[in-house]
């Protein structure tokens, strides 16, 4: 054969790869208590979205709010970072064993925190909040500790460190909410932390770091990293961070509406541009497919945007702090935003994790599946349809206050998270699948037989 | 290149059976490989990924030394070479490869 191509200096990259992230258990704890709480929900559904038309003060909300923020996202958050933060960094992780220590305060945290909310019951919410900002402190650390020793920080690190940042500030909010709760601290001014609390842990941390995720793995599942603009990137981070911090330290301090306006319309600013940059990369991408992450990614971008709106709309409206429109925001950001995005990104992070376990040795030997030939594909995307309209229906319900509307949409809640669980079932199920090594050995045969 | 018993064009064939299984497109056809060096019973292979940032970096080219040793008769040496420069673009990826990735 003729040389295909010069190739130019040789040069082995020696550190880039997988081989930096930690054993496999770590995030898969954190993956597997998420998928616990999510098929909990999932059962659960048509009863707690008629919770969305009450109170922010109903313990039965703040319960269900926090075993999704918690229990879904932070958890999914926490496995994933521990698992893509040394691979993207090129960096080993600092510590496993606290890192596994990390989930078992989150764990106890986890179980502790929903009951105190749900019952009233002080000695279960501090005991909660005190394993979870354990948990939480350990995770920033070790993070922190892995970034600090980086070879070079790129605009998607700066997202992670933001991010931390973000964490930091929610957790100290969240304690002193929790100490609220014993003492009565706040007054009339719970509600504000409240909202303080929820901006900065889904503004300043959630939105932040998934959009840092994004830009990291859309452009490489699509081919499309060549079309990353990074100043828009830069800008997004400024404005969706800065956004957040204004808006929730406003809304801790007491300070003037028309500051939390602009903190607002930043947030809303950084979020479009998130959102602008994903719909520019997917325009762009060399894999024309539709990549099963692509539907669940845009709509989650889109009601992170509607999200961010419709605070803005309450600040410039001067609505009262118990108008169902925070209610509504805060959903979209929840369910519509972050655990959108979850989903989406879960089917290539697990099929990735999965693959890399059980088929990469066979590679080269026999033939192996694709990642996307672990989960089906068409019930995937029914799973985005049925989970988007349950979402959507939701939030109208609560805005116009329509109890038969919230159980309809409870009920395509559930019907699409049990489509993602059975595919998340199917990936799992690959982590052995001793049908799909001989399949692989017979195909491996036959394509030896064909150079023969 | 040297001529020898090992033929450039099995390595090759050999190496479409490598996938990347995110895209699921061979080594080949997504034009990683950029060059093939044949000796007596050696094979060099100097190639490329689509991102410095691709964590499948290891199992790739773990699976182009197996596949080669496995499936070209008298190779007793497979020596994979990752380089990034030229680095990878779209541009190379063959018609059989864009077809696959859903250009029509």
């Amino acid at each position: 054969m003729s040389a295909a191509r010069a190739a130019g200096p040789s040069r082995t990259p020696g550190s880039i790869s997988s081989k930096h992230a930690p054993a496999l258990d770590l995030p898969a704890r954190f993956m597997a208590l998420a998928m616990l709480l999510l098929a909990a929900l999932a059962l659960a559904a048509p009863w707690t979205m008629p919770l969305l038309l009450g109170s922010f003060y109903d313990p039965r909300l703040l319960a269900f709010v926090h075993l999704n923020t918690l229990g879904v996202i932070a958890a999914v958050i926490l496995g994933a970072s521990y698992q893509l933060v040394p691979v993207v960094l090129q960096t080993p992780l600092s510590s496993v064993k606290l890192g596994r220590l990390s989930f078992w305060a989150f764990l106890g945290g986890l179980i502790a925190l929903p009951i105190g909310l749900l019952r009233g019951w002080l000695p279960a919410l501090i005991a909660g909040g005190t394993l979870l900002a354990i948990a939480f402190l350990l995770y920033i650390g070790i993070v922190a500790a892995t970034l600090r020793r980086a070879p070079h920080r790129d605009v998607v690190a700066w997202h992670m460190i933001v991010a931390l940042v973000g964490l930091l500030g929610g957790v100290t909010y969240g304690v002193i909410l929790a100490i609220n709760k014993g003492t009565g601290i706040l007054g009339e001014h719970t509600l504000a932390n409240l909202a303080a609390h929820a901006t900065i842990m889904l503004g300043g941390w959630v939105a932040v770091f998934l959009a840092g995720v994004a830009y990291r793995l859309v452009g490489m599942f699509t081919l499309a990293e060549e079309a990353f603009w990074e100043p828009a990137a830069w800008a997004e981070l400024v404005l969706t961070a800065g956004g957040a911090w204004v808006l929730s330290t406003n809304l801790h301090l007491g300070g003037p509406r028309a500051l939390s306006l602009a903190g607002a319309l930043a947030l809303l600013a950084g979020l479009a541009l998130f959102a602008g940059q994903l719909a520019h990369l997917y325009r762009r991408r060399k894999r024309r497919g539709l990549d099963v992450h692509i539907p669940f990614a845009l709509t989650a971008a889109a009601a992170g945007v509607l999200a961010a709106a419709l605070l803005a709309l309450g600040f410039a409206r001067q609505e009262p702090l118990t108008s169902p429109l925070w209610i509504v925001a805060g959903w979209l950001a929840i369910a519509g935003f972050a655990e959108t995005a979850i989903q989406g990104f879960f089917y290539k992070i697990a099929t990735f994790l999965v693959w890399l376990q059980r088929y990469a040795p066979l590679a080269g030997r026999q033939r192996v599946p694709k990642l996307e030939e672990l989960y089906g594909r068409r019930l995937a995307l029914a799973g985005w349809a049925l989970w988007s309209l349950g979402v959507a229906l939701a939030a109208i319900a609560a805005g116009i206050g329509a109890l038969w509307l919230s159980y309809a949409a409870g009920l395509l809640v559930a019907a699409g998270l049990v489509a993602f669980l059975v595919n998340v079932a199917r990936i799992a199920n690959h982590w052995r699948a001793p049908g799909a090594r001989n399949a692989g050995q017979r195909a491996g045969i036959q394509h030896k037989e064909s150079l023969a | 290149m040297t001529t020898t018993a090992i033929s450039s064009e099995r390595v090759m064939e050999a190496l479409k059976g490598v996938i990347d299984p995110e895209l699921g497109i061979n080594v080949v056809d997504l034009g990683l490989i950029y060059d093939i060096v044949t000796g007596e019973d050696t094979v060099r292979v100097v190639m490329t990924l689509t991102t410095p940032g691709c964590p499948l970096h290891e199992s790739i080219s773990e699976a182009v030394e197996t596949a080669v040793q496995l499936l070209v008769p008298g190779v007793s040496t497979v020596e994979v070479d990752l380089v990034w420069d030229p680095p990878w673009c779209t541009d190379l990826i063959t018609e059989d490869g864009l077809r696959e990735l859903g250009w029509r």
